[in-house]
Order: structure tokens, then C-alpha cells, then sequence
């Protein structure tokens, strides 16, 4: 069985900058990865290049062994994919409800469903992630951290295989953040592979199985949390190459 | 109840009146219309004139020159108008916003210059002269009244269904939409084309109705605003709105006409741009008593979109 | 030789083309409206030039500033009052209710000035310029240098002066030039009142060229989105240059293929531009 998801030697130029060169990684079904790295790393840009929301500039990307760069966003969407926006994107004169059945109508059953049907998915859905209570309240009149939700919450009615998110906790207090690990794990053990780009590392280090990171569009490290946390290349990208060399050396001593 | 009502108007034979109502439905149809795109879809088509003149001229050049039937002629207009619409729609709806908008604009007045120049076909700026109807007014009131039930009942059962959904999704953000599913081309390409179609009936039936039709009169470009100003003002984007948009200002224009024929242009103007300024979201609004036409409501209305 | 003239014509043509597609460049530029009375606000400069002409029998050359004048206060009124409430609010908005006031304008002038076609002489409507076979009458000739002029003074404007500075900083970033202490309020009243001045001039120079009436404006309107899509909307030197390449296209298609088809070109154009480069020939690519 082919991987969920090969990125292969995927680049992407803006204009003469490489935000993504030559990245290649695969994932396995039922997977939790995440996806680290300083600000300005490609992570985003990834992303987008796996939701065909950017076009790839060189490489191949494949979703179930097959070939998804030259789909359209939607097709992909319709395909399993799924993917929250680092800036949310709720559609704001709609109800909460609305916002999330647009995903049960559209999403990989979705152009089954009934009105009825797609209304029943996304208040189960509405359910899972604690916005159920919330359902008739106009989209821009809620809170960060509800927004957040809602994002995923969207993402979900469609019956996603992978699941892209792209810094969900960014703007949470710890409360908020300890929900939203237990959501992912809860989502993942449902059966939906993920890909989390995250910066909180408390959280993201302690959800994944595997991490990805990235540094000036380059892939730097792949591994366990604890390989990664321990290896050099990470904490120079992170920390600088100075603090990298005197934390080997108070290690060695 | 109401629609009982406007059902037995024509017996009244009152003809001002069955005159008026048939160009209030009418309007009030292409409103509706416009609505689909503009209002739910957030495509603003500023050159909907467009349909209606190649309605009026499809209508009226088959029942002129080929002797064809008017509901056929009628008919086929529409359809004409749905082609159009996927073409044109395909190429232009990749356009965003005000381009759009400007883009429409610009086609409505490319077409009204080819049936000015191209007199051959269509006659050119001498217009077309439809034979007389061999029926009564009456049945242009019930074919616009038609019309309007037919399509007021379209867009209602469409904003609670898949198709709803996804147009107003569009609106709201395209991308979002796009990742959860939505094909955004052909939904948009959809609304455009059902728009086009719809005013097309009303121009190919209007050509009948008023047996005469040039190319200034049926392809003028305030035309189009118009139509946009009564789905503003009853409110874009709701069911209802377009509908009493369209009621109002076509009585408005009535009463300025017969009152102040001289200035009532001045006056429309006037009342267009206090209704951008104090009403923006329509009438709609205040109908359902969820708000209140008071000065403080003006002032967070203003409050909203000021500096 | 018959091929020159043509350009020159065109050439001329554009000189008030440009003229008329600067202001609209101007507002659509900095503040993203679309200023659909533009050709009102030029009917009306041309009509503050024909009645300083045939009043008081101003030269209409001379008459140029004091309609800019009068135009310029029109339109920071019109801004202060109208259009900085609702300038936050979608485009169709905007659009609307420039659109009503077109609708005003055009009607007020239409009862009070009489739907009568005007236009006035000069001294120097009577003798052309020749050489080598062209014609090149003077009135146009100095239109053109009159628009070439006005534009440069504009881009100076903006590029030199503080107020200029400050008007294009608002039109980058809004929010930071609000940190910055900029009234935008002010900003947007004064930008919208520069554009009805160079509105006011190019209908001085119109009915110096041609002749108006009051419907006669929106056909002016047209030919400023045009331009500006041309030469790339928000671009003062793109509307310069857009509207002098307009007037050659323009000039030549009727050489070559007659007036009728003339306007559906212009159009036509102008949605095949925003097809393939929306960005205008001068204008950014966008990515």
C-alpha cells in the first residue's frame, strides 16, 4: 500500500526565492506528524503546495499514489485532504451551523448528502470540537479561540484521510492549548492522518509520533521528538549556531 | 393571500395599473436575478442590460424575421442568454471584484455597439418593430408575475440547499470555499447563467409587450444600475429584498414622474445615494423589526464604513 | 505620409484622453474608488469655461485654473460629506453611489444649462500648424502639452511634496500611515478634490477642443476606465500613457476601419486587457 501522502523533491520559486527546495518526505496512514521550524522556514508554503492552493514549481506531490500537483484546490479538498489556515477563514455573515455544513455539503460524501443530512454532520462535528452550544451565533461575532475551532471544525466536515493544520494554537492560553492537543489526538485516533505545523513546542512535541523540520525551505531533520530535540542542526536553526556548540559542549562535560 | 390578491388584477381593468404592476414584477424578476450573483454570489454583474437586450433582440429578430411563435422566440431568448452567460461567464469570472464588475460593464456596451453597427442582422440603430400581439396585456402581467413566483421560489429553495451553501461560501471567501470543496468555476459560472436566463425572459417578453425596441433604449447601461439599486435597497444578499427593492423605487419613480417630470432624475439620484449612505444593507433590515430606523442606527451604520 | 497624420491625431486625441484619465487614476489609485461620476465633475469644468467665455468673455485657455478651482472644491465636498462615510464599505457600494450622483449632476445641469451642445473659440482656433505634409491644429497641440504639464506636476506633487508623500503613503498602508499621525480623512478629501481640479481641466479643455453638453460627460467616464485599465489602474503615468496610446488606437481604427465599430474596440479592449494583464501595461503584474 502506497503512502497517504509523498512529497517528492517538491520546490516552489516566488519570483527568484525558493520558500520550498526540494523536500521530499512521505507519510503513513494514521500518522501524526508535525511540522517545525523558525518563521520564514516553507511551512506554510508546504502546506499550500499539498492543497494545490500553490503551484509547485518543480517536484511531484502524490495523495494515495496519486498524482494531486496539477488538481484543482477543490478537487483535492473533494479527495480527503483537508487544511486550516494559519489566519482563519470563516465565512462571517454565516451561522457557525452554516460555516460548517458548507464542509459537510462539499466534503468527500458531502455532494451525497441531504440539507438534513449535511446539517446533522455538522452538528456532530460541531459537538466533537465544543461548538455545538454556539451553532446559531453569526461566525464574525466569535472568539479567537472558538474561530480556531470553528476552522477545525470546518476541516473536519469533510471526512478527511489527512488533516493539514497550520498553527492552530497560535493565540491560545495554556487551558485552550491542553484542549486543542487532546482534539488532534482524539481526531487522530479516529483515523485521520495529520500534519501539524505548530511553534508551541510543549504541544506539539507531545502529541506527535514523527517530526518534520524545516529551515530557509529546506527539510534540516526528520525523527522522533527526541531525536529532534537532541539534534544540533535543530537547535542551531533554532537557538543559533553559537548556543548549538556550547550546549554540545556542556553536554560532552 | 397576496398572491390571490395579485392574481385578479387584471380584472379590475384598471390598465394604469396592470401597466405599472407588469413593469414592477418585471423589475422586480431581473432583481432577483442580479441578486443571484451579486447578492449571494458577491459577483456584482454590472453589465446585466446585457441580457436583456439579447433577449429582446432574440425574441424580437425570430418572431420578425424567421415569422417564429412567441412563446418559441420568448424562450429561445432565454436560452441565448444562457449561452452567453457560460462563455462570457467562463472567461470573465476569473476576475475578481471590481474587475468583474468593470468587465461586465464593458461587454454589455461592446454588444450594444455590434447590434448598433451591424444593421444587416439587427437592424441596426433603426431597431425592430414586433408584430402586435395578438393577445391582451393581461398575459404580459401573468407571464412577468410567472416569472417572478418562479424565480423568487428558485432562490428560496436554493439558499437552503448545496447550491446556496456553496454561492454564499464564494461570497464570503473563495478560497475557504475552494479547500472545503467547492467547485467555485462552475458554481459561479451556474448563478451567472441562471441570472442571464431569467433576464432574458423578461427582455424577450418586454420586446413584445412594447412591440419596439433600438439599441439605446434596451442596452442602456443606467439600465443595469437600476435593477442593482433596487436589490441594494431592499437588501442584497436575502430572499425578499431585491422584490421590495424593485416595488419601491419602481412606485418611487412613478410618483416622481408624474409629479416632477423634470427633475425626477435629479431626485432618483438623490435618493440612490442617501440610500447607499444610510441604508446600505436595504430595507430588509428594519422590515423584520430586528432593528429600528433610528438616528443612532444611522450613526452605526455610517460608524461602520466611515474613515 | 497619410499614416503620420493619423498618428498625430491620435496623438492628440490622447492628450485628452490623458487628461481625462488622470484624475480617475488618481482617486482609483489611492483610495480604490471608482469614481463613476467622473465625467459629471468634466461636463461641469467644461461648463465653468463656457460660461466665464460667453459671460464675461474670459479666454478659455485662461479659464483653465479657476475650473480646476471650482472642481476641486466640488469634489472635497462631495469626498467629506458622501464618500468617506461609506469608503470602507464594499466597492459596489461606492460604485452606487457615485452612480447617483452622475445621475444628479447630469439632471441639474441637463434643467439648468438646457441640453444644448456648447463649445467656444479662441483666438487660435482659426490657423493650423503645417509642415511636412501634416496638419497639426494649434488648439489641440497645446491641449496635449497643457496634459502633458498637468501630469508632470502631479507626479511631482506626490513624489516631492510632503502632502504628495503623504497621500501615496496612505494608499500603501492605511493603518501605518494612521500611526504616523496622517489625517486620513483629509488625505482622501484633499486626493478626491485633485482629481475633480484635473477633472475640470480636462473638461476645459474639451470644450475647447470639441463641445459638451450635459449627457455629454459619461461617455468621458468610459473612456477614463479605459485608460486606466490600459496604461493600469492607479497609475498617473500609466494614464498618461495609456490614454496617448488609446487615442492612436482609437485614430487608426477609424483610418482603417471606419467610426462604426469604434466604441465596441475601445470595449472590446478593454475587457481583453483584464483578461490577459489586469495590471495595465505600466502597473505591477500581480502574481
Amino acid at each position: 500500500m502506497p503512502p497517504l501522502l509523498e512529497v517528492v523533491k517538491a520546490t516552489k520559486y516566488f519570483g527568484g526565492l525558493p520558500a520550498v527546495r526540494d523536500v521530499s518526505f512521505s507519510i503513513e496512514p494514521g500518522e501524526l506528524v508535525g511540522l517545525i521550524g523558525p518563521n520564514g522556514a516553507g511551512k506554510t508554503t508546504l502546506i499550500s503546495l499539498i492543497s494545490r492552493t500553490e503551484r509547485l514549481s518543480e517536484g511531484e506531490i502524490r495523495f494515495k499514489g496519486q498524482r494531486i500537483s496539477d488538481k484543482t484546490p477543490h478537487e483535492i479538498g473533494r479527495m480527503g485532504v483537508a487544511r486550516t489556515f494559519q489566519v482563519v477563514k470563516p465565512f462571517k455573515s454565516m451561522t457557525v451551523l452554516e460555516n460548517v455544513a458548507v464542509g459537510a455539503f462539499f466534503g468527500s460524501d458531502g455532494l451525497k448528502r441531504s440539507r438534513a443530512q449535511a446539517l446533522d454532520k455538522a452538528h456532530e462535528v460541531l459537538r466533537r470540537v465544543g461548538l455545538d452550544r454556539k451553532s446559531e451565533y453569526l461566525a464574525h461575532a466569535l472568539t479567537v479561540p472558538d474561530r480556531k475551532r470553528l476552522e477545525v471544525a470546518k476541516a473536519l466536515a469533510t471526512d478527511p484521510e489527512l488533516l493539514l493544520l497550520d498553527e492552530v494554537m497560535a493565540g491560545l492560553n495554556l487551558a485552550e492549548i491542553d484542549e486543542a492537543m487532546a482534539l488532534i489526538q482524539e481526531v487522530n485516533r479516529q483515523g485521520v492522518t495529520v500534519l501539524a505545523i505548530e511553534h508551541v513546542m510543549k504541544a506539539i512535541m507531545g502529541v506527535s509520533q514523527r517530526i518534520i523540520v524545516m529551515d530557509h525551505g529546506q527539510q534540516i531533520a526528520a525523527g522522533t521528538p527526541a531525536e529532534v530535540a537532541a539534534n544540533p542542526i535543530v537547535i542551531s536553526a533554532y537557538l543559533g549556531k553559537r548556543y548549538a556548540a556550547r550546549s554540545a559542549t556542556a553536554g560532552a562535560s | 393571500m397576496i398572491v390571490l390578491v395579485l392574481l385578479a388584477v387584471p380584472f379590475a381593468h384598471n390598465s394604469y395599473f396592470l401597466h405599472l404592476l407588469t413593469l414592477m414584477f418585471a423589475f422586480a424578476v431581473m432583481a432577483e436575478a442580479w441578486n443571484l450573483m451579486g447578492g449571494f454570489t458577491g459577483y456584482p454583474d454590472f453589465g446585466l442590460v446585457v441580457f436583456f437586450g439579447l433577449g429582446a433582440y432574440t425574441t424580437g429578430l425570430l418572431m420578425t424575421k424567421q415569422k417564429a411563435p412567441f412563446p418559441v422566440a420568448f424562450l429561445a431568448g432565454g436560452l441565448l442568454c444562457c449561452a452567453f452567460a457560460i462563455l462570457v461567464g467562463l472567461l470573465l469570472l476569473r476576475l475578481r471584484g471590481h474587475y468583474f464588475a468593470i468587465a461586465t460593464l464593458g461587454i454589455s456596451q461592446a454588444v450594444r455597439e455590434i447590434v448598433a453597427n451591424w444593421p444587416s442582422v439587427t437592424g441596426g440603430g433603426t431597431g425592430v418593430s414586433l408584430p402586435i400581439p395578438d393577445f391582451e396585456n393581461n398575459v404580459f402581467y401573468y407571464i412577468m408575475f410567472g416569472l417572478l413566483v418562479i424565480i423568487v421560489a428558485f432562490t428560496w429553495s436554493i439558499s437552503r440547499q448545496r447550491l446556496g451553501f456553496g454561492l454564499l461560501a464564494i461570497r464570503e471567501d473563495e478560497l475557504a470555499a475552494q479547500v472545503l470543496g467547492v467547485n467555485t468555476l462552475r458554481y459561479k459560472v451556474t448563478a451567472y447563467a441562471t441570472s442571464g436566463f431569467f433576464i432574458g425572459l423578461v427582455g424577450g417578453a418586454y420586446a413584445y409587450w412594447v412591440t419596439f425596441i433600438d439599441p439605446d433604449t434596451i442596452f442602456n447601461v443606467g439600465f443595469s444600475v437600476e435593477v442593482i439599486i433596487m436589490a441594494v435597497l431592499g437588501g442584497a444578499g436575502s430572499i425578499a429584498g431585491p422584490l421590495i427593492g424593485a416595488f419601491v423605487l419602481t412606485g418611487v419613480s412613478e410618483v416622481l414622474n408624474a409629479y416632477v417630470p423634470s427633475l425626477h432624475v435629479t431626485v432618483l439620484g438623490a435618493i440612490i445615494v442617501l440610500v447607499v449612505l444610510l441604508i446600505p444593507n436595504g430595507v430588509i433590515e428594519y422590515l423584520g423589526f430586528k432593528r429600528k430606523f433610528t438616528l443612532r442606527s444611522i450613526r452605526s451604520t455610517l460608524a461602520a464604513t466611515r474613515i | 505620409m497619410q499614416i503620420l497624420q493619423f498618428l498625430i491625431d491620435g496623438l492628440l486625441l490622447g492628450g485628452v484622453y490623458a487628461a481625462v484619465a488622470v484624475g480617475f487614476a488618481l482617486v482609483f489609485g489611492i483610495m480604490n474608488v471608482i469614481n463613476l461620476a467622473h465625467g459629471a465633475l468634466i461636463m461641469l469644468g467644461a461648463y465653468v469655461t463656457f460660461w466665464l467665455w460667453k459671460l464675461v468673455g474670459i479666454d478659455p485657455f485662461l479659464s483653465i485654473p479657476i475650473s480646476m478651482v471650482c472642481i476641486f472644491c466640488l469634489g472635497w465636498l462631495i469626498q467629506r460629506f458622501l464618500i468617506n462615510y461609506v469608503i470602507r464599505a464594499p466597492m459596489l457600494i461606492t460604485f452606487l453611489m457615485t452612480f447617483g450622483l452622475e445621475l444628479l449632476i447630469v439632471d441639474l445641469a441637463l434643467n439648468f444649462f438646457s441640453a444644448d451642445n456648447r463649445s467656444v473659440t479662441t483666438p487660435l482656433s482659426g490657423a493650423p500648424i503645417q509642415f511636412a505634409g501634416i496638419t497639426l491644429p494649434v488648439v489641440h497641440f497645446i491641449t496635449l502639452g497643457i496634459a502633458l504639464l498637468l501630469t508632470g506636476l502631479l507626479g511631482l506633487f506626490l513624489a516631492r511634496t510632503r502632502t504628495g508623500n503623504a497621500i501615496r503613503a496612505t494608499s500603501m498602508d492605511l493603518d501605518a500611515a494612521r500611526l504616523v499621525g496622517i489625517k486620513i480623512g483629509q488625505v482622501y478629501a484633499l486626493t478626491f478634490a485633485i482629481g475633480g481640479a484635473a477633472a475640470g481641466a480636462a473638461g476645459s479643455l474639451i470644450i475647447l477642443n470639441y463641445s459638451m453638453n450635459p449627457g455629454g460627460g459619461e461617455f468621458y467616464t468610459l473612456i477614463g476606465f479605459v485608460v486606466c485599465v490600459l496604461g493600469g489602474l492607479g497609475s498617473i503615468s500609466g494614464a498618461l500613457v495609456g490614454g496617448l496610446i488609446f487615442g492612436i488606437v482609437q485614430s487608426m481604427s477609424q483610418a482603417f476601419i471606419g467610426p462604426a465599430f469604434q466604441n465596441a474596440i475601445a470595449f472590446g479592449l478593454l475587457v481583453v486587457i483584464l483578461l490577459l494583464r489586469p495590471s495595465g501595461i505600466l502597473g505591477k503584474a500581480t502574481a
